[in-house]
């Protein structure tokens, strides 16, 4: 027999059944608590992310804003069912891109650029029967846009493709809410008082609370006719091939172009930041679940190694060295750890279909209005299986170096 | 290596073995001994007079405070642990008075863990440790662990444990302290028998003066020294 610290420590394995039932409790319960918490979370942050990026260009180029005084009804999107009617309201908006079309030809070439998309974007209202709402209106090229967006994906009944100046789609929140289907009618009034009958030739659902309530798109000629924007547009939609680059690529636009250029990074600062904030927190988390875990490891191994010692003196006496003693608890923590974070990852899939089952009846969260898809971080079930492995290694290494210097005559004589 | 005959085993100058402390204990005082290979030999002496010590650095488990001790010519007290581990588990086998075998292994096995401990275990060598078993008459019980056997079946388990490297001295400490006296002596019969068979020194220590007595040579220990070596034979 090669490895005899093995064959021990398995046989201690299975033969001390109390301590390795604690010893794998306090691991597995680690595991699980290491993938679970960072599981829901970061499915939580990506699925935030992913639809926040899938339904807004990565990058939009835009003009400075312009003031105007206007005396049409004026609302907030926060206070979307109030609608206030200001004599000479200075409004803002931004200026047209009346080149656009030289703007899309002088980036083109532009590295990571993927998709460009021109379109026009402002508040205004849409109105069915006595039901008004405020919205984002969007005036779209939908062959374009929808190499830049995922709003082709998102249509959950109609169409989006070939949308026509007389049609609109509407998001799925904002049409429960004016009671409007495939086929009705609705009216859209843009800042300045021009308004438009349309027919509602598509729905969406984004899954994105702020979309599904206060996005409709028209296509590219109601939106100017709207804004009363002529042939211009004030806003370039661009899609990238790696997201993260964006704050770079948006930097590189805006020096070639001089104009406005936002990446939906800055724009999503804030939840980034708070991402961030939140994965250290999980880091302490983390650091406090390895730290108590090892702290019960640790007493656990010192009590079994007080109640082997005069084994340990037996083993020394028939020639059994010093790092094959430790070798013999080592891996009898190794052997824990590994049945341990086995039972950690199952608990842990366990804990996250109960907490989706949780979210799923609660039916939506603060930002979105569909249930994330909750599945098990790889990042962090790797980072569990290592911490498995080396909290006991570190545990168990300093009872099992106590228990190598044990002196083989103080050992069997208790 | 010192200038040593090859028929001597174990050779011991001037041994000192002191624990320090406020009152410094002098375990083993100035020993010279020397011991033969193959020969049956017993320690005897009152509770606390130094037989167990002396017993612990023989057998290498501990080491003298000043003095020599030649083991097969060589010199040990410049060995470091792991020397003095590979050559426990080669040349020296132990029983002790409480059997002291691992709980959670059969018999056999724990007659194989010296063999396991050298990473020699093949065949040959499972089968030689059912001999052995067989040989201390426990050939019906290689599967038994040892909460399933008495206290002489267990000491029996020692005793073959301490064969199954063929070592070339066994150290007994008390071995029959803890049984009665029929197994006492056919423990005794049993560590004669292989001395003979075999060829294997027997260094036991014990207080039981009738069992001392039949040794070939008795030394006897009093507040550590050698106030008696005395040859039978």
């Amino acid at each position: 027999m090669k490895f005899y610290e093995l064959f021990i420590a398995l046989r201690y394995v299975t033969s001390n059944l109390k301590q390795s039932v604690i010893i794998t409790v306090a691991i597995s319960i680690g595991v699980a608590l290491i993938i679970w918490i960072p599981s829901i979370n970061l499915s939580f942050f990506d699925d935030l992310i992913d639809k926040s990026v899938a339904s807004t260009p990565n990058i939009t180029i835009t003009k400075e804003l312009d003031t105007f005084k206007s005396n049409a009804p004026t609302f907030d999107l926060f206070f979307a069912d109030r609608r206030l009617l200001l004599k000479n309201q200075v409004q803002s908006r931004k200026r047209n891109i009346k080149s656009y079309k030289e703007v899309i030809d002088q980036v083109k070439n532009v590295e990571q650029i993927e998709a460009m998309a021109p379109f026009v974007n402002e508040q205004g209202f849409v109105i069915k029967g006595a039901e008004e709402r405020g919205a984002q209106i969007r005036g779209i090229i939908p062959e374009l846009e929808t190499k830049v967006t995922d709003i082709e994906n998102d249509i959950i009944r109609g169409r989006i493709k070939g949308l026509g100046v007389n049609d609109i789609v509407l998001g799925i929140t904002l049409a429960d809410k004016l009671n409007a289907d495939i086929g009705d009618r609705v009216t859209i009034t843009g800042p300045r008082g021009t308004s438009k009958n349309l027919k509602v030739v598509g729905i969406f659902s984004t899954g994105l609370r702020a979309n599904d309530e206060f996005q409709v798109y028209v296509a590219l000629k109601s939106g100017q006719q709207i804004f009363e924007l002529g042939n211009d547009v004030n806003s370039i939609g661009i899609k990238i091939k790696d997201i993260y680059k964006a704050n770079d690529v948006a930097q590189a636009l805006r020096k070639m172009t001089g104009l406005d250029v936002d990446s939906w990074m800055e724009e999503n600062k804030q939840i980034l930041d708070q991402i961030n904030r939140f994965k250290l927190i999980i880091v302490f988390i983390n650091f406090l679940i390895i730290f108590s875990a090892a702290s019960s490891i640790t007493s656990v191994f010192l009590m079994l190694i007080a109640s082997k010692a005069k084994e340990i003196g037996i083993l020394k006496s028939m020639g059994a060295k010093n790092h094959s003693v430790m070798a013999v608890f080592v891996s009898q923590a190794v052997s824990l750890s590994l049945i341990a974070y086995v039972i950690g990852l199952c608990f842990a899939k366990l804990l996250i279909a109960w907490y989706a089952g949780i979210i799923e009846s609660a039916g939506e969260t603060l930002f979105t209005s569909e249930v994330p898809e909750f599945k098990i971080s790889i990042q962090y079930a790797v980072l569990a299986f290592f911490y498995s492995i080396f909290t006991t290694i570190l545990a168990s290494i300093i009872p099992s170096y106590q228990a190598a210097k044990l002196n083989p005559v103080e050992a069997i004589n208790g | 290596m010192a200038n040593i005959p090859e028929n001597i085993l174990l050779k011991l100058e001037n041994i000192n073995r002191t624990y320090a402390g406020a009152q410094p204990v002098y375990a083993l005082k100035n020993i010279n001994l020397t011991i033969c290979k193959g020969e049956f030999l017993t320690i005897v002496g009152p509770s606390g007079s130094g037989k167990s010590t002396m017993m612990n650095v023989l057998g290498l488990l501990d080491a003298p405070t000043s003095g020599h001790l030649y083991y097969l010519g060589q010199e040990t007290s410049k060995w470091n642990e792991k020397r003095k581990a590979e050559f426990r588990n080669r040349e020296i086998g132990f029983i002790f008075q409480a059997h002291l075998l691992l709980p959670e292994f059969t018999a056999l096995e724990n007659v194989l863990m010296p063999s396991f401990i050298s990473r020699k275990t093949n065949k040959e060598q499972k089968n030689r440790a059912k001999e052995i078993l067989i040989h201390v008459g426990l050939g019906d019980k290689f599967y038994s662990k040892p909460a399933q056997l008495s206290g002489g079946q267990n000491q029996r388990v020692a005793i073959a444990r301490s064969l199954m490297n063929n070592p070339s001295v066994i150290f007994a400490d008390e071995p029959t302290g803890a049984l009665d006296q029929k197994t006492s002596m056919d423990i005794y019969n049993l560590f004669r028998k292989i001395n003979a068979e075999v060829g294997m020194t027997f260094i036991i220590v014990t207080h039981e003066r009738d069992l001392a007595q039949k040794a070939d040579r008795v030394i006897e220990i009093v507040d550590g020294n050698i106030v008696r070596d005395e040859r039978h034979v």
